[in-house]
């Protein structure tokens, strides 16, 4: 974040932050992939996923860290994700700009 | 083999992720293709930025003579469109370079296998180009003439050396973030941007003396107002190295001191380092600016060709605009430093 504006969100960012907060601490790549698909209801590739996860940790809405590797993924680490205070600030204030929009489309087509 | 495709910095849990999903070979090779562009594509902009992006283009491609007026060309091919395909080679090789990085660090070690895969880049161009020329599909013109490349690479990789070890003179001190950071560990920070400073120095005398030895022998060429500003440009640029070699450099610090004097001098030189590398960096590109006005804007402007005019204005433009935006990074850099030592501070009550 630059000048500590608030950063805002796109929406496949919003899912990726809904998804690690959803997975808490078992948020690592593939469940966040897995969780994004769920709730976006569609296939996602999954550099998409990796690269969104990047640019929401350089906006410093997200923090990662390498755990021990593990024999079922031949012996390699996974990095788990976790929300920032500023993440879920985030998240929060775009949940509340979702409900508003929701209002509105509800009243005017029912 | 897909591990050696992955970038370094995320090769790791890509690999581990992948291996999760997929048990199929196939299956797991053919994700990773797919994988792989949106991977490499995050960490180049992980790695560089925009405005650092357009200031190495800037570097290379007027440094290969691109802005060079149109009647110094050989041929039927423009200078500009024969330097943009080494140009766009070079930028390729660096943008790979640091996909593939291995640390997030701007060291030595890093820049110089970077210069050397842009000099890789560029040769392999003009090679593939020496092979078309020859076997008749396109005009000899398009290859850059010998001696040009060799004098104009000379002064990039001399640009790009500076630029790409002078962004991170204050590195991460995690260390500096401990809750018993003491006086030795600031004297310990200290003593290493203070061999920053001084490899830095070093480093920009040698690059100096290159350009201005590179910058002597093309005004020696050249015409004689373009000579004269070029020797005059050569005349600041000696009494600058005078000035880095005399007073650029940080002050040695007293181990035995208490923890505000290490802060407020530690301070001190850190916003006089920031100011002297912004004038510096603006110093390094006159050349770049002078050559815009000469080759694009004036002649232009002169000859009525208002579209080579404009061009020149906006390559003005961006080429402050990228100077800035970089001078701005290394400012964040240097002001998260201070708030480092401000942390420290209010942590010691003093």
């Amino acid at each position: 974040m630059n000048n500590g504006e608030r950063p805002s969100l796109g929406s496949f960012e919003q899912l990726v932050l809904t998804s690690i907060l959803r997975l808490g601490e078992g948020a690592y790549g593939v469940t966040i992939h897995a969780e994004i698909e769920g709730l976006a209801g569609r296939p996602i590739k999954l550099g998409a996923a990796y690269s969104t996860l990047d640019r929401v940790e350089d906006k410093g809405l997200v923090r990662s860290w390498l755990a021990d590797p593990t024999q079922k993924r031949g012996g390699r680490s996974k990095r788990y994700y976790r929300l920032t205070v500023a993440g879920e600030n985030a998240l929060k204030e775009s949940a509340a700009t979702s409900r508003r929009i929701l209002r509105v489309v509800d009243h005017s087509w029912g | 083999m897909v591990r050696g495709l992955l970038p370094p910095m995320v090769r790791e849990e890509v690999a581990g992720d992948l291996s999760e999903r997929f048990s199929s070979s196939s299956r797991y090779f053919g994700e990773a293709l797919v994988t792989l562009p949106y991977i490499l594509f995050s960490q180049m902009r992980r790695a560089t930025s925009g405005p650092m992006l357009l200031l190495e283009a800037f570097i290379v491609f007027a440094s290969l003579g691109g802005f060079q007026p149109t009647d110094l060309t050989r041929g039927p091919v423009p200078a500009s469109a024969s330097t943009a395909i080494a140009t766009i080679a070079g930028l390729v090789a660096l943008l790979l370079r640091d996909a593939y990085r291995t640390t997030n660090r701007w060291t030595v070690v890093r820049a110089l296998y970077d210069l050397v895969a842009l000099v890789l880049a560029i040769m392999a161009s003009q090679a593939v180009l020496m092979a078309l020329a020859h076997s008749g599909l396109i005009d000899s013109s398009w290859r850059m003439p010998g001696l040009w490349l060799f004098g104009g690479m000379v002064f990039a990789l001399t640009m790009l050396f500076i630029l790409r070890t002078g962004v991170d003179l204050v590195g991460a001190a995690p260390w500096l973030e401990c809750p018993d950071a003491n006086a030795a560990d600031l004297c310990k920070d200290y003593a290493a941007f203070r061999s920053k400073v001084v490899f830095k120095n070093s480093v920009e005398t040698i690059a100096l003396t290159l350009l201005v030895a590179v910058a002597f022998w093309f005004d020696l060429h050249a015409r004689p107002v373009v000579a004269g500003i070029g020797f005059t440009w050569i005349g600041l640029t000696l009494l600058l190295m005078t000035y880095n070699l005399t007073r650029g450099r940080v002050s040695p610090m007293d181990e035995q001191s208490d923890i505000g004097k290490i802060i407020t001098q530690y301070r001190k030189e850190l916003d006089r380092q920031r100011r002297a590398i912004r004038f510096v960096w603006w110093w390094y590109f006159v050349a770049l600016f002078a050559g815009l006005f000469i080759n694009l804007l004036i002649p232009g402007i002169i000859q009525g060709r208002y579209v080579q005019a404009i061009a020149g204005v906006a390559c003005i433009l961006l080429l402050a605009y990228s100077i800035i935006k970089v001078n701005k990074q290394r400012r964040v850099q240097l002001a998260d430093k201070i708030a480092a030592l401000d942390r420290i501070v209010a942590r010691s009550g003093q």
